[in-house]
């Protein structure tokens, strides 16, 4: 995606998770961009839909995104393949290389379907050129061919992140999915390897880990339809070691590797190396699992790192964190966690940016805490994919846990539209206790007969000074009304 | 419970808000007559008192009042309430007495709730049946 599609993706999210009207210095101020930058976008993203006006404007209110409309076109996301960005034409020259690596290609061969001319290319040759170097991978570049070097285990990793960046979030979608140069019978073959794996475990493997084990296979496939066997020679070495540490209840998991590199060695009629197993084991191992029995026994660097997680978390947000469940639940993540990073198997995330946006305040903290765990247990840095799915762990707790709003319903007698306020309050807002039911006379003793009142919901304009915070509706409780209360719920909890 | 608690009137020929308070105070209440509207004003200054479309609750608690009762009346014909709620097809007003017992007011609380059904709403619109 281009910086721009990335912004008004960025947008979009926003408006999605905000309902109602937002003005364009709320959105500047979120995307970092001027003023002007967000009616230019808006006006972009309005003029490139097809369903008509995606983002409503209203004066003095403000944009609003037509939800209907975002989810309409949001499906229909297929596209034209000659209308590529400069950056995913990039992607894909860089995918093709890398699958061919070794192997020099030919540069007019390479660039025939873009139509674009000798600077550009070259200018094109230097940004891959650039993003192979986090890999440790070299673009040669040899008169009128172009190839990419550099360790067999490098490339799988630049393919796989170049794979994963495809945002596919069911494994099933890779059958028909146009907009992806797979070879279709391998995609099947492959699909039917995992669903082999799941059934021999009886075990569930979970997005994106299905996906992170579908690009490593398919790799693989690729890698040796293309260039023929290439040896890892890191993971040769290791091979050996390995194997004398492969624990008791881990047998299954490497016979399931074992017999998927069997199966994929008959498949391709070539030999595949012991390595292979090895990597597609550790790959396993890296996976969280969904089985009917839930692993309750951890190592101790497992319990370790989860209770580090736990105390420093519920220490930064303020809650306490005491669940056997959520102990377990974090447990059963982190364990694989802990394999990836050995192992340095890479996950996408590909609900980033959402998470990064919706839990902004969390997730700084995760970050905070990860830099601690990393260097408490001497591991490898925890990326960002990472820090966002422990995210939506905390994300979770704090969802499920956040103690509810004492909350007390107001009208003139008590008996009147409070009562009536109250059976409709009770159905739609779970966030809130409702403590009681009183008439406006008692206003003044509220903060004696019910201490730790944190909101009065009232049918009843309040004249007098009240330091409990309160929000006047309607008897009717309203669309709007029911708005405003959101709102006020999600002020009470920033302010805790 | 009190037989006098909740009174139902059905298609009443009142034409008006202040109509509306006279026949409550002059027919209905069991006390003596009183001047409801002006104790109801106050109330309405400080929040409406539209419950759902066409329906009204208003509702005051007063140490005028030596009995609490709730009436649910059905114009003959809508009548305009204020200027902001032009049409009102039911009313069903509550007077609470000022120190009331914990049981009244529960009794007049669970006939409240009710009023957030919309089946119940409705049935009083249409119902043909002075009963609740």
């Amino acid at each position: 995606m281009s910086s721009k599609q990335i912004r008004e993706q960025k947008l979009l999210l926003f408006l999605s998770e905000n309902p109602g009207y937002s003005t364009s210095e709320e959105l500047a101020s979120q995307l970092a961009i001027s003023r002007k930058t967000v009616y230019r976008m808006i006006k972009d993203i309005n003029e490139g839909s097809s369903e008509g006006d995606l983002i409503l404007s209203e004066k003095g209110r403000g944009y609003a995104l037509d939800y209907e409309k975002y989810i309409q076109s949001n499906k229909e996301v297929s596209r034209k393949t000659s209308d590529f960005t400069p950056a995913e034409r990039r992607g894909r020259i860089m995918e093709e290389l890398l699958l061919y690596s070794p192997k020099a290609r030919n540069v007019s061969e390479l660039y025939a379907d873009y139509f674009i001319s000798e600077t550009v290319i070259f200018n094109d040759e230097q940004l891959i050129a650039d993003s192979l170097k986090q890999y440790n991978l070299n673009l040669v570049r040899k008169s009128r061919t172009v190839s990419i070097t550099g360790e067999e285990e490098d490339i799988r990793r630049a393919i796989t992140d170049r794979i994963q960046r495809m945002n596919i979030v069911n494994v099933n979608d890779l059958k028909n999915n146009k907009d992806l140069n797979f070879n279709h019978y391998d995609v099947l073959y492959i699909l039917d390897q995992i669903k082999t794996i799941e059934k021999k475990l009886d075990i569930t493997i979970h997005y994106p880990y299905d996906i992170n084990i579908f690009s490593h296979l398919y790799i693989l496939i690729s890698r040796i339809r293309k260039v023929g066997l290439k040896h890892i020679t890191g993971r040769e070495l290791e091979t050996e070691f390995i194997e004398d540490k492969i624990q008791q209840n881990d047998q299954a998991l490497y016979q399931a590797a074992e017999s998927t590199i069997q199966n994929l060695s008959n498949y391709l009629t070539v030999e595949l190396p012991k390595s292979e197993m090895i990597y597609l084991y550790q790959y396993l191992m890296s996976s969280r699992m969904g089985s009917s029995t839930t692993i309750a026994t951890f190592s101790n660097t497992v319990t370790e790192l989860t209770q580090l997680y736990l105390n420093e978390m519920s220490k930064r947000l303020n809650i306490t964190i005491q669940s056997e469940s959520i102990f377990l639940d974090l447990a059963n993540h982190i364990k694989p966690m802990l394999n990836r990073l050995r192992h340095g198997i890479r996950v996408k995330n590909s609900l980033l940016d959402q998470i990064q946006m919706t839990y902004q305040s969390i997730y700084d903290q995760v970050v905070e805490v990860s830099d601690e765990v990393s260097e408490t247990f001497s591991l490898p840095a925890i990326n960002e994919d990472e820090n966002g799915f422990l995210t939506l762990y905390f994300a979770r707790i704090i969802e499920t846990n956040q103690l509810p709003i004492r909350t007390i319903i107001m009208c003139t007698t008590g008996v009147g539209t409070s009562e009536l306020l109250k059976v409709k309050i009770d159905k739609k807002f779970p966030e809130l206790e409702i403590v009681d039911v009183i008439a406006y006379r008692d206003l003044r003793e509220i903060s004696r007969n019910y201490p730790g009142t944190e909101l009065i919901v009232t049918t009843i304009r309040i004249e007098e000074d009240v330091p409990i915070k309160s929000l006047l509706v309607s008897a009717m409780f309203t669309e709007d009304d029911k708005n405003r209360l959101q709102n006020k719920i999600k002020e009470i909890y920033n302010g805790r | 419970m009190d037989a006098n608690r909740f009174i139902v009137k059905l298609d009443v020929p009142i034409h008006s808000r202040a109509e509306l308070f006279q026949y409550v105070s002059d027919t209905l209440m069991d006390a003596e007559q009183l001047d409801l509207a002006g104790l109801m004003a106050e109330r309405e200054e400080n929040g409406s008192v539209e419950i759902a479309e066409e329906i009204v609750l208003p509702h005051v608690e007063s140490g005028v009042l030596d009995k609490s009762q709730v009436f649910i009346v059905r114009p003959e014909k809508k009548i305009t309430w204020d200027e902001q709620i032009k049409q009102v097809r039911l009313v069903i007003m509550i007077l609470l007495r000022k120190e009331e017992t914990d049981d009244v007011k529960r009794e007049i609380s669970q006939f409240t709730r009710k009023l957030a059904d919309e089946a119940f709403l409705e049935y009083l619109m249409e119902t043909d049946q002075p009963e609740i």
